[in-house]
């Protein structure tokens, strides 16, 4: 019983993650903080004046980046179009 | 630039003149083309003529018989379409009761949808992810926020109305709450039916009326299959498709060569191309327009399903022989059929079951109502569809039954109204000399100065019985084509139906003379060309396709092509029922109520040579005429009764047969005495019968080479 509502909770958990994948694919980058660029900051973690931020390579200064669940799905997809072929 | 002449051989024979040498590449000659016109004012203006304006009021609507066409059509429909739908009613409110949770959701969806300006914008976000651009996906995002912020404030606001709108109208009391909840419920169950499964069911189960368009007149027409016509461009239209009492008209031009024949003799292909029964598709020739002008008419539902207007004569109305015109019944688009009678024979010809007794009776009918008229009627079937007649023929005039004695009686009554056409042709002269007509016819005037020129209607039924005996079938063809050519100007006319269509039954002689011929549902074209004319199922005429009447129904019964009366059409006749007939014949009675009846002597039904001949006994070779006379009032009292020696000799006379004064012994009491007497020799007596027996077999022969000779 516990195994069945443990399942449940995961295809449910999964199918809401699907879900939230589809109407919304793109997160703000996590590495940049969607901002699509760096600024150093000082020893004390201020950002100063007159310092020169650098884009960010993850999300090439979008800010945005494809969920995992949804570039998965796209792997997905694309193989099985490639294998159809 | 032109070459030199050819030389001709020196054999070959050179025209005089100079001779015209052919261009290369102008082998078809020097330009033959009239030289173009400068086009004229009038010529423009003469395209615009009044008869090729499109009226103002449509053709349909003009007339009486139109516009109740249209109103019982409408009506109609209107009132089974309801009455349909009335009876499914809680079906409906099931499916209302389904669908409108469908139309909120739906509603509330689009709304949404609408607000955050998805239309056009999901689509390529989402291709956007699939080919993990974030770029173009943050553009696009960015797009769509911008334009849906308004979209979100408008839709609050309208939300809000519509609450405060809905609060309002409680104001308006229950009933009115109840009228805007029905309004929402319906509206929410239309917009959640699925496109598949409607509220409201359809009420014709198969597309029964269809309006008929160019498209599907092509289409129709190309389903033919016909040598000429490939492509839908081949097929011109003169002019818009339009309404034409209950149903639509198409006129449409056929390619060069093709004929408006060639695309009615394939009536079943182009009932097929418009998914109709043969029965509402009706396709004829244009009259008085070139031969590839084809008119297709469309009913509105089989012609034989169509109530048909009843007969104007039927409760009142009178007629007039020689000038009058009556509706006989109405063609495919319901529009009378105008029937006359002066100076013209009818003919009807059918199957059994074709309805052609019934038709005939109707101008039969009409022609009662004359008071004029004296009908002579004759119905050798026996069928007592004619019988309410009776008492308006002369003693000696009616007859019903195929036996012998109705026979004779029949071939009497010919014999009779050909001595008629004897009599009256004298007296006509005479009167119009006087002046009362400019030709030498008879006409209203001279029959009301003299009864012995009122208009005779003679109606046979079932005549073949009379044509086809071999007793009397000679001498009924000879009687009945020389009173069809002679009777119509001395106001004789007889009308004359018979089922079975061949030339023994129906002569050249008889049917060509005829001017008004109808024929009902027959089985080939043989019959049809009989009766209608030689070329007349080619040029359209199809009774073949008239399904006779049976114990399941009347089906095409009445309906029958129509020749004499304009161009040949289907026509149906006016349904007349017996006890209809009655009232009418009644109606003629009265009208009559006052006058001297008509009275014909018996003495001129009987045919004198025949029974003169009957009455003479074997040794005797001469009679004096009074002792002839008691022979034959012993023979038939009514006939002979009042039968002098003169009128004897003057009948005998007119027979041909003249009276000799013959010197013969009395014999009484012993004693030989001689006397000289008026009186008629037996072999004067046989060579007049035999010439009259030689006279019928040639005119008959004579008919029947004819008969030959045209095939």
């Amino acid at each position: 019983m516990t195994a069945l509502l443990a399942a449940t909770a995961i295809a449910l958990t999964a199918l809401v993650y699907a879900l939230s994948c589809w109407l919304y694919p793109m997160r703000d980058c996590w590495c940049c903080g969607g901002a699509g660029h760096h600024r150093p900051k000082d020893d004390k973690g201020r950002h100063g004046r007159g310092q020169v931020s650098r884009p960010c390579r993850w999300c090439r200064r979008t800010g945005k980046r494809l969920r995992i669940g949804r570039r998965l799905a796209n792997t997905v997809r694309r193989r099985r179009r490639e294998g159809v072929r | 630039m032109i070459d030199e002449a050819v030389p001709a051989p020196a054999d070959y024979y050179e025209p005089r003149g100079e001779q015209v040498a052919i261009e290369p590449g102008r082998e078809d000659g020097p330009p033959v083309d009239p030289a173009r016109v400068k086009t004229t004012f009038a010529d423009v203006t003469s395209r615009y003529a009044v008869k090729d304006r499109k009226p103002i009021v449509p053709v349909s609507l003009r007339s009486k018989a139109g516009r109740y066409a249209m109103v019982q059509f409408a009506a109609a429909f209107a009132g089974y379409t309801v009455t349909y739908h009335a009876s499914r009613t809680p079906k409906y409110a099931l499916k209302v009761a389904v669908y409108a949770p469908r139309g909120v959701w739906r509603t509330a969806s689009r709304a949404v949808w609408w607000a955050r300006a998805e239309e056009g914008n999901w689509g390529l976000r989402q291709s956007a992810a699939n080919r993990d651009d974030p770029d173009t996906w943050l553009k696009l995002d960015h797009r769509r926020m911008r334009q849906s912020g308004w979209r979100w404030w408008l839709l609050g606001v309208a939300t809000l109305a519509l609450a405060i709108g809905a609060l309002a109208y409680r104001q308006a009391g229950p009933g009115g709450v109840w009228a805007l909840g029905a309004v929402a419920i319906l509206a929410l169950a239309r917009i959640g039916q699925p496109i598949d499964s409607p509220i409201v069911d359809r009420v014709f189960t198969g597309e029964r009326f269809i309006r008929l368009t160019a498209g599907l007149t092509r289409q129709a027409i190309l389903a033919c299959n016909i040598k000429g016509v490939k492509e839908p461009k081949d097929i011109r239209f003169v002019r818009d498709i339009s309404l034409d009492g209950p149903g639509h008209e198409a006129l449409v031009v056929l390619p060069g060569g093709v004929l408006a024949t060639d695309v009615i003799d394939e009536r079943d292909r182009l009932s097929s191309g418009f998914r109709l029964p043969k029965t509402q598709v009706w396709p004829a020739p244009v009259p008085g327009q070139h031969p590839g002008m084809l008119s297709i008419w469309i009913a509105h539902k089989p012609v034989s399903d169509m109530k048909a207007p009843a007969w104007p004569l039927l409760e009142a109305g009178t007629f007039d022989y020689f000038t009058g015109i009556f509706t006989y019944g109405n063609d495919e688009r319901m529009r009378p059929v105008p029937y006359s009678l002066a100076e013209k024979n009818s003919l009807f010809a059918g199957i059994p079951g074709s309805g052609k007794t019934l038709a005939a009776r109707v101008v039969l009918l009409a022609a009662v109502l004359d008071p004029l008229a004296v009908p002579v009627v004759f119905d050798l079937k026996g069928s007592g569809d004619v019988d309410c007649f009776e008492p308006l023929c002369p003693d000696g005039l009616f007859g019903s039954g195929a036996d012998e004695i109705t026979k004779r009686a029949c071939l009497a009554s010919l014999e009779w109204l050909l001595s008629q056409c004897d009599d009256r042709a004298p007296l006509v002269r005479q009167y119009a000399r006087q002046g009362m007509n400019t030709v030498n016819k008879v006409n209203r005037a001279m029959a009301e100065h003299d009864q012995r020129l009122r208009p005779l209607v003679a109606f046979y039924d079932e005549l073949q019985e009379l044509l086809t005996d071999p007793k009397h079938g000679k001498r009924a063809k000879f009687l009945l084509t020389s009173i069809i050519k002679r009777g119509r100007a001395l106001a004789i006319h007889v009308i004359f139906a018979t089922q079975r269509i061949d030339k023994e039954s129906v002569p050249r002689g008889i049917s060509s003379n005829i001017a008004l011929r109808t024929c009902l549902a027959v089985t080939s074209h043989t019959e049809v060309n009989l009766v209608l004319g030689t070329g007349a199922y080619s040029a359209g005429a199809r009774p073949t396709e008239f399904e006779p009447g049976d114990s399941t129904g009347p089906k095409d019964s009445g309906w029958g092509y129509q020749a004499g009366s304009g161009p040949t059409r289907p026509v149906r006749s006016s349904y007349v029922d017996n006890p209809a007939a009655e009232r009418v014949v009644q109606r003629a009675i009265e009208m009559r109520r006052g006058e001297q009846p008509v009275e014909v002597p018996r003495m001129a039904l009987r045919n004198l040579l025949a029974d003169v001949r009957m009455v003479w006994h074997e040794n005797e070779d001469a009679l004096w005429s009074e002792l002839i006379v008691p022979r034959l009032q012993a023979l038939d009292a009514d006939a002979y009764g009042e039968l002098t020696v003169e009128i004897f000799g003057q009948q005998m006379a007119r027979a041909g047969v003249k009276t000799d004064s013959l010197n013969r012994r009395i014999d009484p009491n012993g004693k030989t005495d001689r006397a000289t007497r008026a009186g008629v020799k037996l072999a004067v007596l046989e060579a007049r019968i035999a010439e009259r027996v030689a006279e019928t077999i040639a005119g008959t022969d004579l008919a029947e080479l004819e008969d030959e000779a045209d095939d």
